[in-house]
């Protein structure tokens, strides 16, 4: 009896004590701790911070391995696999600069400077400086991406030269769709609990499947709490130019085996000033937002279920029915707030399930999901909808990855979605008929390491089916199957001071149904439009190299590329006009050359340690060889970004400050019918204040556009009624924070 | 119950943000010499019903508009 009791005791502490792992992190020399490191455990999203005596304590399950990334402010970041014992040590080159942060949208989890193709990733935290008005005005901060926007309400990204339903946005995972074929419709995605975004500029089919052809936006949520404790996060800004407020709330809590996460936001913006003191009439909007994850592992897995409504109502400046427009009726003197017609409602459910099985050496992943966009316009009525449209998709992920050895691992899986998309009988106009879209693809994709290399190449197989379900402008019932093969194929070659990518990868992309069908006025885009039922995919290859060097104080990043795109539908007015309003057709043009740069460095010199430089210049082109067909070519654009770590005073530290100066050229390479584009300067400031006992609390405040200058970029969706950007903008936000408090 | 109740207050707020209310517009119409006819404030399924039927008179039958357009 005795020597049972004392067998299951010993089974408990052994248990007990194979559940705790102690992570120890210090710097190379093993003598020094390193504080305030963060451990994330990708398996169980999962963030950790390390005590004033560099340790963290570790909860495992029973997952055969897991990856943690290591990240720590002055050291170079370091993933490592964990998979048995009671202690975890871990050494940190210091290092100045560390551009290479681990990605999720690739193939597989791997740091940038694994993946031989050139994925952006950004923190939040680094974009959202100077307290950006929307997410396109977040991601316009990195190398290659602009935005397209349409007042503050609306504002969609462009990668290399290209947007709407060339960009397949993610979160999580889980493709969000949106009616993101109208340039005047919103994006459906708010900064609330997103912890970094990454961006794979150009064709990325094999990942993606179709419609990935101008290049993929990723949005990761931030981790959750650590185990066994509870985070809370309020945050109020207020926003000087549309006396606009933006208030947040996170929460999170987590167990041993279980984690949740609670969280959201409400903003409200009236109408934005001009320089010339006057208002945009109508571009008012505001956006409520709530989100919430819920995540568990049990033996050998985890499983998370999320979901986020989000939800905008937005003015549409610009909008006129009068055949002969006065742009100055469309600057007042008024600022309002409340909402007038043409007015847009805008609301997303995103719901996705994802699990995740570890056995030895091979993972299983599934991921489904469910995302239902309802795109509503007033228009002349206030209680009947001009267009009113309910778009569901059922998506699914199923992933297998198998590590074959040491050097070589493969990633196979299936792919698909289930698409359909709803007029409401109530709507006086419908711009695209009822219809069902079923997507299917199949993937493979290798990955092979030796030495200094690395190698990735894979294949896929995508079928779209596509069904209108009536007769649409005096154009019949359609039905159309698409089918596409893509490649990707791409290698690395890294030593201590060069790293050297080049990838070719392909895309395609089935046309739409506006695109096929339209016979009739989208007046939110202040056309007539015509359709080609005959139009067809879209294809696209791109090469696409990345030049790295790497010294203790600079790294310099050079990322050539050239896309060529065959059967690149394009829309261009035709000369002639229906009841006052231009008419553009569908058109397609057999070849298209992207083609242009992103050149950036990071210098943190060493006579001024708390300095950090960044700087960027990106440039695209178009060229048809035929005619000026390609629009909305953005202006080139050099960015630098200065910033002062302080940490001047105890208790209050005036923590840093960040100069941020913009400037675009001029764009003289415009299409037919497209006018010209002039160069601007923008100078954002600002500065953070902090206050850390228990909880920490934060002061940022700053100014966008501090020269008040007055101009209008090349893609903006106001240049063709002469309205200008925001003017001068004053900021004030104040956090405060509670991390990391036992449960 | 700190967590319970900061979970309760955050769901409370987003309910009370996302209430819709019953929204009440002034209306008019354009009469055949071109003035403009005030008909007063209406709100609601009348305001509903004025939008979808237009004002009938004994002159005839007017698309109205509820709205500062």
């Amino acid at each position: 009896m005795t020597r049972g009791l004392l067998t299951l005791l010993l089974f408990v502490l052994s248990y007990a004590i194979h559940a705790q792992v102690v992570v120890d992190i210090q710097d190379s020399s093993g003598a020094t701790p390193i504080k305030n490191a963060q451990i994330f455990v990708v398996e169980l999203d999962q963030i950790l911070y390390t005590n004033s005596s560099g340790k963290a304590l570790f909860f495992p399950g029973k997952i055969s391995e897991y990856q943690l990334r290591i990240s720590a402010s002055g050291y170079e970041g370091k993933v490592i696999t964990y998979k048995e014992g009671n202690l975890i040590k871990i050494n940190l080159l210091q290092s100045h600069i560390d551009l290479h942060e681990v990605t999720l949208s690739g193939t597989t989890s791997q740091r940038q400077d694994q993946n031989p193709f050139h994925i952006e990733s950004r923190k939040m935290s680094e974009l959202t400086l100077h307290a950006p008005m929307n997410m396109g005005e977040i991601l316009a901060k990195i190398p290659g991406v602009y935005q397209s926007s349409l007042g503050n309400g609306i504002s969609k990204p462009v990668i290399r030269g290209m947007q709407g339903m060339r960009i397949v946005s993610l979160v999580n995972g889980l493709r969000i769709e949106g009616q993101q074929w109208g340039g005047d419709h919103g994006m459906g995605m708010a900064e609330l609990g997103i912890g970094s975004v990454e961006v794979i500029k150009g064709p990325s089919s094999l990942l993606y499947g179709a419609d990935a052809l101008g290049g993929v936006i990723y949005y990761n949520d931030a981790p959750f709490a650590s185990a066994k404790s509870y985070d809370i996060q309020l945050q109020s800004l207020f926003n000087s130019n549309t006396m606009g407020t933006v208030n947040r709330a996170i929460l999170k809590t987590s167990g041993q085996k279980w984690r949740l996460m609670v969280a959201g936001s409400y903003a409200n913006h009236a109408d934005f000033k001009l320089p010339n003191q006057l208002f945009a009439k109508n571009s008012r909007f505001d956006e409520s937002v709530l989100k919430a994850a819920l995540s568990f592992n049990a033996k050998r897995s985890v499983h998370h279920f999320r979901y986020t409504y989000n939800k905008t109502i937005t003015g549409i400046p610009g909008h006129s029915h009068d055949s002969i427009v006065d742009f100055s009726s469309f600057q007042v003197s008024e600022q309002k707030r409340k909402y007038e017609l043409p007015a847009q409602f805008f609301s997303n459910h995103y719901f996705s399930n994802e699990n995740k099985w570890y056995f030895k050496n091979n993972e299983l992943n599934a991921l489904f999901g469910l995302t239902s966009n309802k795109l509503i316009e007033y228009d002349e009525k206030v209680t009947i909808p001009s267009l009113s449209m309910t778009l569901n998709n059922l998506l699914y992920t199923i992933k297998w990855s198998k590590k074959w050895s040491n050097n070589l691992k493969s990633v196979s899986g299936i792919q698909g979605m289930a698409q359909s998309n709803r007029n409401a009988e109530n709507a006086s106009d419908t711009l695209i008929p009822n219809s069902n879209t079923i997507d299917n693809g199949i993937f493979s994709t290798w990955i092979f390491e030796r030495e200094k290399w690395n190698f990735q190449g894979g294949m896929r197989y995508d079928v779209r089916s596509l069904n209108s379900l009536h007769n649409f402008n005096n154009k019949s019932a359609l039905t159309r199957i698409y089918g596409g093969l893509n490649i990707s194929i791409g290698s690395i070659y890294k030593s201590s001071k060069l790293l050297l990518k080049q990838a070719i990868s392909t895309g395609f992309r089935a046309p739409h149904l506006t695109e096929l069908l339209s016979n009739g006025f989208h007046h939110g885009a202040l056309r007539f439009e015509i359709g080609d039922t005959d139009l067809k995919p879209e294809r696209a290859s791109q090469y696409d190299v990345t030049l790295e060097l790497n010294h203790e104080h600079l790294v310099l990043v050079v990322n050539p590329f050239v896309n060529y795109i065959q059967n690149y539908v394009f829309i261009q007015p035709n000369g002639s006009m229906v009841e006052g309003i231009k008419v553009f057709e569908y058109r397609q043009q057999n070849q298209v050359f992207f083609y242009g740069t992103d050149i950036g460095f990071h210098y943190h010199p060493h006579f001024a340690h708390k300095l950090h430089w960044e700087s960027s210049f990106s440039y695209v082109n178009a060229h048809t060889g035929a005619d000026s067909s390609i629009s909305l070519i953005p202006q080139p654009r050099l960015a630098n970004t200065l910033r002062l770590d302080l940490n001047l005073g105890q208790a209050i530290k005036f923590k840093d400050i960040a100069l941020t100066y913009v400037f675009c050229l001029p764009q003289n390479n415009v299409a037919y019918n497209e006018s010209q584009s002039s160069a601007y300067n923008l100078v954002d400031f600002s500065g953070t204040f902090e206050y850390s006992k228990k909880s920490r609390i934060s002061l940022n405040v700053g100014v966008k556009n501090l020269l008040n200058q007055q101009y209008i970029d090349h893609l903006s969706r106001l240049k063709n009624i002469a309205m200008y950007a925001p003017s001068r903008t004053f900021f004030i936000s104040l956090q405060w924070q509670l991390n990391n408090v036992n449960n | 119950m700190k967590i319970k109740f900061l979970t309760l207050a955050a769901f409370a707020i987003f309910a009370f943000v996302g209430c819709k209310k019953d929204e009440c517009h002034e209306c008019h119409y354009d009469a055949a010499d071109g003035s403009e006819v005030e008909l007063g404030e209406y709100c609601g399924d009348e305001l509903e019903d004025l939008e979808e039927g237009g004002y009938t008179d004994s002159t005839g039958n007017y698309e109205v508009h509820c709205h500062g357009h």
